[in-house]
């Protein structure tokens, strides 16, 4: 603008062209979600400003509060939308979330999905198997959306729910735990911020009060008789408070820091590792007890003169009697209780002194 | 002239790398393209090679007016041509005609050079700007938009096009672009300095694209000069910046502003009308989707399979005509495979018509709503089960998906890319960001206008990546003051950190500040009194004083448009613009970018042809940052009222919170900071050199409390019996000024003290030469143990025996 100053018109032209803004985007929002008719009573929004439209998950088909309240209010009833043939209940009904009501119904489904496919990461060995179970699930979604191969989709759900049950329970849980962890951690770090706010003003406020003390102070000491003297002393007294004050405001500040890394904080903080799941191993028995011994070694086959005949004897051997286990319960006697020191502490097996195992060998046979 | 800097010994232990660059104890000769030299230019000069040297950063105020890019780039030249590592060098400024200012500096430069040296050196110095400013196409570059320029010269130049092309099919190609291809790519222009008018002239007479020469010779170039977004948008540095060495010099001149460059270039603003814009390109991607699944389902079964494999395709995305590049993200997860639920082409664009209606049901709220990135993402789970890692992973996706698409005309779908970067930014930073929605304009609107703000907090996260990455990054600028600021806000350790006082053999600036009106009432912009009558007859009075007596051209800013308007109207109703008419055309800067330069033409005409002018603009607004009022064009220049930030905007409020919880920067201070630099910048438009003269008045009786927030320069020459002014007073002041101004003043008075000639310098070399020998002197005795090398390691220290015998005791 190259004339002499003239405010008045660029303020009213910026002012009138936010307006313009305003007004188009009003327009745009209008005509985009063209619900101000109720497809069912065809009521408008001129008539009945307050007018709200409900949607029931059955169908989807949208009306007004109103006719919800008509129609169904007796009990349940046909969805009064032409061709629509599905009986709707009244708590069904609720507000749409969403603008496009593709999106509302899209979501809903993904809401039950998600109950189901809850798998995380952590069940995968590797993110490709991740990622491609990911994509599956979406795929499922995405029959569901858009009604394609409903009874094998619904089939595979029903096969995953059971192969899973155990998994899904367990993430769920977990899913739980975590939500949990984050609502503590948010308040939490509420907490801590208004405290740090609080004590910034607090020392704010404490700096203004001394400065004002240490002016009026400094009046005082002015009008006293020894005014040098007075002034170095209140001088002196000022200077004194205000680095009283920065130590204590650092000190201030060191607390809140230690509060955020509190032991309850961390308590919190484990809350949020998964849950560590020890693989299950099989049943022991013996409880650990280890039979392998470290002290000889079997061997196949001991020269026995005098069990010649029972290594022969059918009879014997129909019986079930083994000349193997006889010679190895032999060896095995001999040498228990080689290696326990009465003196010793308690065993240990890497400690206990050992013998050579050629040696053993050497007086097994 | 041609002069040696010596090497300095650094006194201060600076961090050490690894990888010292040059044989240090050399010296450098460095040819500087003037006769005679500023002492502050020398200290510029061995500062900022002291700089190089060390292998750090450093913040550095020079008064504005010394010639501070001819010394950069003089010493940078030098040591680039002396030193064999040849590092480059990345020069950054804001506006386009600073870039070209540096261009032409560059050119003469090297052509001194050549003179002096005899020869000329290989050596080549290109500057980047938008394709707006360089595209050569007889129709394209006639488009007045320069995302449309750009536009349309993706659909000529893009991959896809050319191979339909190859293919026989129809379609039109930049010839200017091709032309390229015949080339070799390394030597697509031969060295030299160029300016925008000869990158122009050279690819016009050899058709070849200056836009895509400058880009694809970058790798090429010692020097490369360009905008700040080049380095510091993540959109677009990764596609410019990306191959640059790690040893280059990245300089970042005019940086007073440069946290809000980097804020604003991670912020994003959602309106409603960009949503439905986005989910209108939800629609067609789908549409295009279901088009290329009947046509060329084999192209839509590639790309899923390269995403199954975790390829990212790393070799398209770095190509020149990719559409978006990522904002930054860690590099592993760069690499990682896109989530297994988007990576179908329509699985994804599903997730993002879901993201965008959830953003739409976001902007029906009807109060302020500001929150974390983390609450967004659990309420964004909540209701539409959209999960965090997939979020990341949407601008990436979304470029790969439309470059499979083969989309020419990516202008439909800029919305969807916003919404994109900002779902991958959302789910990427948890700390240093924040949602604000705001329903309404401003706080009397009825008719909701929702705006929902994405804003950065820490202007370090986007400058992070170039601290880390290059070793030395010198920020610079004539107002950078308090300089410790800046490094605690962009968080970097820096080397050198220096201030320079301005030499000058005669008084030739004026800063006064004045506090009352000539009634004694204090004259003030705060908020409480700024409407009162007196206060606003006191700045009237003030102006008309200044008005007769100033030479020709009178500056005055003011803190925010609001208030210009507000005060302007007063004073025409209280006769005082009638006044000033009298002695001077009075014209004012809009925020109409056109109004105001037509405003600023006869500004000049009427400072040019002694009929003088008032220019009345605003401290924030253009005129401020990028405009010179050298010599006549500004003569006095006035700030009227301390120019504070807007303290009621929310994003204002989140950031001044953030500073002060997580850079422990009080909230007054940041503020007071802000308008100092602004102020000071204001201040140095007037004064462009040494040879100009001007007066400075800030008139606001907060400033008198300010003194030492002003650059050192400012501060030295206002005296404090000058601190504490009213109106008459400081006129009288004035006029004694611009009468010893109007005495004649010779080159010759200058010299020696605030001009040096090569003898000067070398006087002065020597004098500090002098100096230090007497220090070492005096060291002498100190020497031994300093030295590391004369101190035996078996010997112990009278303090070790000390020790040692009192531990015995
Ligand atoms: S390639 Fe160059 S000349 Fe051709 S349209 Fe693009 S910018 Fe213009
Ligand atoms: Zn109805
Ligand atoms: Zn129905």
């Amino acid at each position: 603008m190259s004339t002499p100053a003239m405010p008045s018109l660029t303020s009213s032209a910026a002012t009138s062209a936010a307006i313009a803004r305003a007004r188009e985007n009003a327009i745009n929002r209008g005509s985009v979600d063209a619900d101000e008719i109720c497809p069912v009573c065809k009521s408008s929004r001129y008539l009945n400003p307050n007018m709200r439209f409900l949607v029931n998950p059955e169908c989807y088909h949208k009306m007004c509060e109103s006719c919800v309240d008509r129609i169904f209010s007796q009990g349940p009833s046909q969805c009064p939308v032409v061709g629509c043939d599905k009986i709707l209940r009244k708590q069904k009904f609720r507000k749409q979330t969403f603008e496009d009501i593709q999106v509302e119904r899209e979501v809903d489904v993904r809401k039950r999905i998600a109950k189901t496919f809850n798998k995380r990461q952590e069940d995968f060995p590797s993110l490709k198997e991740f990622n491609d179970y990911l994509e599956e699930v979406e795929t499922v979604t995405f029959n569901l959306i858009n009604s394609v191969d409903i009874a094998a989709t619904e089939a595979k759900i029903s096969a995953f729910e059971q192969s899973n049950k155990a998994t899904i329970l367990q993430n769920a849980a977990k899913a739980a735990q975590e939500a949990q962890f984050v609502q503590a951690q948010r308040d939490f770090e509420r907490e801590q911020h208004r405290r740090a706010r609080e004590l910034e003003e607090e020392a704010v406020a404490e700096e203004k009060r001394d400065k004002l003390e240490h002016r009026a102070n400094l009046l005082k000491a002015l009008q006293a008789d020894d005014a040098d003297f007075e002034v170095a002393k209140v001088n002196k007294m000022a200077r004194k408070k205000s680095s009283m004050r920065k130590e204590n405001q650092e000190r201030r500040a060191k607390e809140l820091e230690a509060a955020r890394n509190a032991p309850a904080f961390q308590f919190l903080a484990n809350l949020n590792k998964p849950i560590s799941e020890e693989p299950q191993k099989p049943y022991d028995p013996l409880d650990g007890y280890d039979e392998t011994n470290k002290y000889f070694v079997y061997r196949d086959k001991y020269e026995n003169p005098w069990l010649e005949d029972a290594l022969n004897s059918k009879s014997m051997m129909a019986g079930g009697y083994l000349v193997q286990q006889y010679c190895e319960r032999a060896v095995f006697e001999a040498f228990s209780g080689v290696g326990c020191f009465i003196e010793d502490p308690p065993l240990s097996d890497d400690t206990s002194p050992s013998f050579d195992t050629p040696m053993a060998d050497a007086i097994a046979t | 002239m041609k002069f040696q800097i010596e090497y300095v010994v650094i006194s201060v232990s600076t961090f050490s790398r690894d990888h010292r660059l040059t044989d240090l104890n050399s010296d450098l000769p460095v040819i500087f393209p003037y006769p005679r030299i500023y002492p502050e230019q020398y200290q510029y000069m061995c500062d900022l090679k002291r700089t190089l040297d060390a292998g750090g950063h450093c913040v550095l105020e020079m008064p504005s007016g010394t010639g501070k890019t001819v010394s950069l780039l003089s010493l940078i030249v030098a040591y680039q041509q002396h030193y064999p590592e040849h590092r480059k060098l990345i020069y950054c400024s804001r506006t386009m005609s600073e870039i070209e200012k540096a261009l032409y500096e560059l050119k003469a430069l090297m052509e001194y050079r050549a003179k002096e040296l005899g020869y000329v050196e290989e050596f080549r110095g290109l500057g980047l700007t938008s394709r707006k400013n360089l595209c050569l196409h007889p129709s394209v570059k006639r488009e007045k938009r320069g995302d449309v320029v750009d536009a349309r010269c993706r659909s000529l130049t893009a991959g896809f096009v050319k191979d339909k092309k190859e293919r026989g099919e129809d379609v039109e190609l930049c010839i200017y672009h091709e032309n390229l291809d015949l080339l070799e790519p390394h030597n697509l222009i031969p060295p030299g300095v160029y300016t925008f008018e000869g990158m122009l002239k050279y690819g016009e007479t050899n058709k070849q694209c200056p836009y895509f020469t400058a880009r694809r010779m970058m790798s090429f170039c010692n020097i490369i000069i360009y905008s700040y977004h080049y380095l510091l948008d993540p959109k677009i540095a990764e596609r410019v910046s990306k191959e640059l060495s790690k040893d280059c010099i990245v300089v970042f001149d005019e940086a007073h502003n440069i946290d809000n460059v980097c804020i604003e270039s991670l912020s994003i603003d959602l309106t409603e009308d960009a949503l439905r814009k986005a989910a209108r390109g939800c629609s067609s991607l789908e549409r295009k989707i279901e088009e290329m699944k009947t046509t060329d389902a084999e192209k839509l079964q590639s790309e899923y399979a390269k995403l199954v494999e975790g390829l990212q395709d790393a070799s398209t995305a770095r190509e020149e005509d990719s559409f978006m590049a990522n904002p930054v993200l860690p590099d592993d997860l760069l690499k990682e495979a896109v989530p297994g639920n988007i990576r179908r082409a329509e699985h994804f664009v599903a997730f993002l018509k879901r993201f965008v209606e959830y953003l739409k049901t976001r902007m029906k709220v009807l109060h302020v709503i500001s929150e974390t990135p983390p609450s967004f993402l659990q309420h964004l789970k909540d209701l539409t089960f959209i999960e965090r890692k997939p979020l990341r992973f949407c601008a990436e996706r979304l470029t790969s998906l439309m470059r499979t698409l083969e989309l020419s005309n990516v202008e439909d779908f800029r919305a969807l890319q916003e919404v994109a970067t900002f779902a991958t930014l959302v789910a990427t930073y948890e700390k240093g960001f924040l949602l604000i929605l705001e329903p309404f304009e401003s706080e009397t609107a009825t008719v909701p206008n929702p705006i929902f703000h994405f804003t950065c907090l820490d202007a370090s996260i986007a400058i992070k990546p170039v601290f880390d990455r290059f070793w030395s990054v010198v920020i610079t600028s004539g107002t950078i003051s308090p300089l410790e600021m800046y490094p605690k806000m962009l968080q970097f350790d820096c080397v050198v950190q220096e201030s320079y006082s301005m030499t000058l053999a005669r008084r030739s600036f004026l800063p006064m500040v004045v506090t009352r009106g000539s009634d004694q009432v204090a004259i003030s912009s705060r908020f409480e009194i700024r409407n009162d009558l007196s206060v606003v007859r006191n700045y009237g009075n003030l102006m008309i004083e200044f008005s007769k007596i100033t030479p020709d051209g009178l500056v005055i800013f003011f803190p925010s448009y609001l208030y210009m308007e507000s005060i302007i109207s007063m004073w025409q109703g209280m006769g005082i613009l009638d006044e000033v008419w009298k002695y001077k055309l009075i014209l004012v800067e809009t925020p109409d970018s056109q109004e105001t330069s037509l405003a600023l033409e006869t500004y000049r005409t009427a400072c040019c042809n002694g009929r003088g002018a008032v220019l009345l603009c605003v401290a924030r607004g253009k005129v401020s940052e990028g405009i010179d009022f050298d010599h006549q064009y500004g003569r006095t220049v006035i700030c009227i009222g301390v120019p504070f930030q807007y303290t009621e905007s929310r994003i204002l409020k989140a950031r001044l919170e953030f500073l002060r919880e997580n850079f422990r920067i009080k909230e007054n201070d940041f503020l007071s900071f802000d308008a100092m630099r602004h102020a000071a910048q204001c201040l140095g438009r007037v004064l462009r050199g040494k040879d100009d003269y001007g007066i400075m008045v800030l008139a606001d009786k907060r400033f008198a409390k300010k003194k030492n927030q002003l650059p050192k320069w400012i501060s030295q020459a206002l005296l404090d019996s000058e601190m504490n002014l009213s109106v008459d007073m400081s006129v009288a002041a004035a006029k004694k000024f611009l009468r010893t101004m109007a005495q004649p003043f010779h080159a010759k008075d200058q010299e020696g003290i605030s001009t040096w000639s090569i003898d000067d310098l070398n006087a002065h070399v020597n004098k500090i030469k002098l100096q230090e020998e007497e220090r070492e002197q005096m060291h002498l005795g100190g020497a031994q143990v300093q030295n590391g090398n004369g101190r035996d390691d078996y010997e112990i220290s009278d303090e070790e025996l000390d020790e040692a015998m009192m531990k015995l005791g």
